[in-house]
């Protein structure tokens, strides 16, 4: 446990440099710009951001990268509570208590509460990255194709169990996922394939390209639907006594913070991801907390519930993603596609080879966190300003950001149809209540979960049975079957009980 | 995909597509993937094994969802997925944007920019005539000094920039 101290104040060394701290301070600000307005959350946010980074230094890619992904989160929070408009998927759960407080005239209490629960969840999360991540690469160290590909299934089935809405429709999400990735050459045999003869397609489709149609344009295209009427926040003026107020109470929910902090760790080392521990935290707590039942008409717990448990899972996702080259978020995975383009390959070998890397990105997160919230607070007033702008200016641009965005990419003007064609795709998908981020994280393992099928049947001449050939990968496919089959049991159990359930959550 | 067919499309019809343009692309991929070796090789599993499986994956459970579809069809039906007046307001959204990628491929990105900007702030929207010319001006020449100086990853040029001598 304290082995891991001298690399992590190594990292410090190397994060902790004026120009890394103004690349902090820059991301966190982009950050909690794409994550206020609509149609840039932190997906196409570090998405656009990236072909940009090509250039820089690795450790200074990265910080600036992901201070961007968690500026997006508080972002996300800002417009929950201010504007009752969730920035980000994981940031539904903050509406429910968030805006009523803030209707109540408690909108810095509730700014405040959020923040700092994030800032705490965020802690957490660093800290049991940095204590868990020797003990995690040398678990790794003992993954051969064979376990790879049951966690990669495990990845996908806590999609379809925990996701939320129609697991058919996760499914097809998936589907559609590694169908784009298989397009172009084949990793193992070299040779080209589903191209159809356009050579357009040979280089494969750029996970970037349909990120940016998906995210960006996709729900651009869903937010102009709505004739733009104004935006109003409810109040965008703070009061320093207020914070300070706010802050000190903290302590007060104590309980919710270290219960919504271990659920968030839960789904973010576990493939989980942040949305599905947002609303698990909110769930639990308003089943057992005593403040429960006041959930939903302005409760600060219910606050606390889902922000903390939102960041901490965010930050815990770093360390399946940085181990096992496992993302556990939309966001994360787009992380990881940039990893691979810098020639950095995930796994345990990360560890060992490039330390300067993995641990200046952790002690960056430290350091990020802190700037977040203050950023976070002091910049209320800005971006509430930036939010009234008329969307009929913005708008526009956040497309011309975009299609900018897409040629860089690859320099490509196919690229640009290709954008357009996926933010069809991903306004039909969002409308349809089709999950977008089980296609990405598809598209980003796509490859490397066939290659380890491929080698997995390879190493058994043929026989599905290898993946319970030893009890770690046994385990691990059996539970992931267990969340295939989940949807499908629960209903049946319900079926069994003759209980009749509304509907309703699927509606939502 | 069905966008003008009525005064307000249904919630239904547009399930239905969507669950029939999954299905179709999953029959193109597996198309795609008979044409290489769906079977068992010489080192092992084929190019085309994985995306053959996916295809049959995709197109199975796109027909649980038609079907789903079908079941509720008399409660999808009367859901309006889109109004009349939203449909205008996607297709007032669209149509400039793909304008937009056309003039860029002809025009460059700077000088398609700023025409877009034009007419999305100054026709569509009607906003002040100084207001439109700042964003409409101010954007494209941002995004040169930011993109051809700083960042130095230059964007698409086309004719008008080769007139001053920007390649």
């Amino acid at each position: 446990m304290l082995e891991n101290l001298p690399l992590l104040m190594d990292g410090f060394a190397l994060a902790v440099s004026p120009y890394n701290i103004m690349l902090m301070m820059l991301g966190v600000f982009l950050g909690i710009l794409v994550g206020v307005l609509p149609g840039l959350g932190a997906p196409n946010g570090v998405t656009l951001l990236m072909p940009l980074t090509f250039g820089m230094n690795p450790v200074s890619a990265i910080i600036l990268l992901t201070s961007m992904y968690w500026g997006a989160l508080y972002g996300g929070s800002t417009t929950s509570i201010l504007f009752n408009i969730p920035g980000e998927p994981s940031s539904v759960a903050t509406t429910f208590d968030g805006h009523p407080m803030a209707k109540a005239g408690r909108a810095t209490e509730a700014l405040t509460t959020a923040f700092m629960s994030s800032g705490f969840g965020a802690l957490v999360g660093v800290v049991v990255v940095t204590i868990l991540s020797s003990w995690a690469t040398r678990f790794a160290l003992k993954f051969s194709p064979i376990e790879y590909f049951t966690v990669f299934m495990l990845a996908f089935g806590s999609f379809v169990a925990f996701s939320g809405g129609s697991p058919i429709k996760t499914v097809v999400s998936i589907g559609l996922g590694f169908a784009w990735a298989g397009i172009g050459m084949d990793t193992v045999s070299g040779s080209m394939r589903l191209t159809y003869g356009f050579t357009e397609l040979s280089r494969g489709i750029s996970l970037l390209v349909v990120v940016i149609g998906l995210y960006g344009i996709g729900e651009l295209c869903q937010t102009m639907q709505e004739s733009a009427g104004t935006m109003e926040p409810v109040t965008s003026k703070l009061s320093a006594r207020e914070v300070l107020r706010a802050a000190f109470a903290m302590p007060r929910y104590w309980i919710a913070l270290l219960r919504s902090a271990c659920i968030g760790l839960w789904m973010g080392i576990t493939p989980g991801g942040p949305t599905a521990a947002t609303f698990m935290s909110y769930g639990v707590g308003r089943r057992f907390s005593k403040a429960g039942a006041r959930f939903g008409t302005g409760d600060p717990e219910g606050l606390v519930s889902s922000e903390t448990a939102d960041q901490a899972a965010g930050s815990a996702a770093m360390l399946p993603m940085l181990a096992l080259g496992l993302p556990s978020s939309a966001t994360a995975a787009v992380l990881l596609g940039g990893l691979m383009i810098w020639g950095l390959t995930p796994g345990p070998a990360l560890f060992a080879e490039r330390p300067d890397f993995v641990w200046g990105l952790i002690a960056s997160m430290y350091v990020s966190n802190v700037v977040c919230v203050i950023m976070a607070l002091t910049t209320v007033p800005l971006f509430a300003a930036v939010l009234r702008a008329p969307f009929t200016i913005t708008g526009p641009l956040i497309v011309i950001v975009c299609l900018v965005g897409a040629w860089t990419v690859g320099s490509n003007t196919t690229d640009l149809w290709m954008v357009l064609a996926f933010g069809a795709i991903g306004y039909f998908m969002t409308r349809l209540h089709y999950p977008v981020a089980p296609l990405v994280l598809a598209m980003v393992l796509g490859d490397r979960t066939e290659d380890a099928f491929r080698q997995s049947m390879i190493l058994s001449k043929g026989s599905i049975w290898v993946f319970w050939s030893n009890p770690l990968a046994g385990t691990i496919i059996t539970v992931a079957l267990l969340c295939f089959a989940f949807p499908g049991l629960t209903a049946l159990w319900r079926l069994a009980r003759r209980v009749r359930y509304p509907l309703s959550e699927e509606k939502k | 995909m069905g966008e003008k067919t009525g005064p307000a499309v249904s919630h239904f019809l547009v399930e239905a597509a969507f669950s029939l343009f999954t299905c179709l692309f999953g029959a193109v991929i597996i198309y795609g993937a008979v044409e290489f070796n769906i079977g068992w090789g010489d080192i092992g599993p084929d190019p085309g094994y994985f995306p053959f499986r996916v295809g049959i994956l995709i197109i199975v459970a796109s027909l649980v969802n038609l079907v789903g579809t079908l079941i509720r069809r008399k409660k999808l039906a009367t859901d309006i997925f889109l109004t009349p007046e939203q449909t205008r307001n996607v297709v007032a959204f669209v149509v400039p944007v793909v304008v937009l990628i056309g003039a860029t491929v002809i025009l460059g990105l700077y000088v398609a920019t700023a025409l877009y900007l034009l007419f999305t702030v100054g026709i569509v929207a009607r906003h002040r005539i100084w207001v439109t010319i700042m964003v409409a001006v101010c954007t494209p020449l941002i995004l040169f000094v930011l993109f051809e100086y700083v960042f130095l990853t230059p964007l698409l040029k086309g004719p008008i920039e080769h007139l001053f001598g920007f390649y």
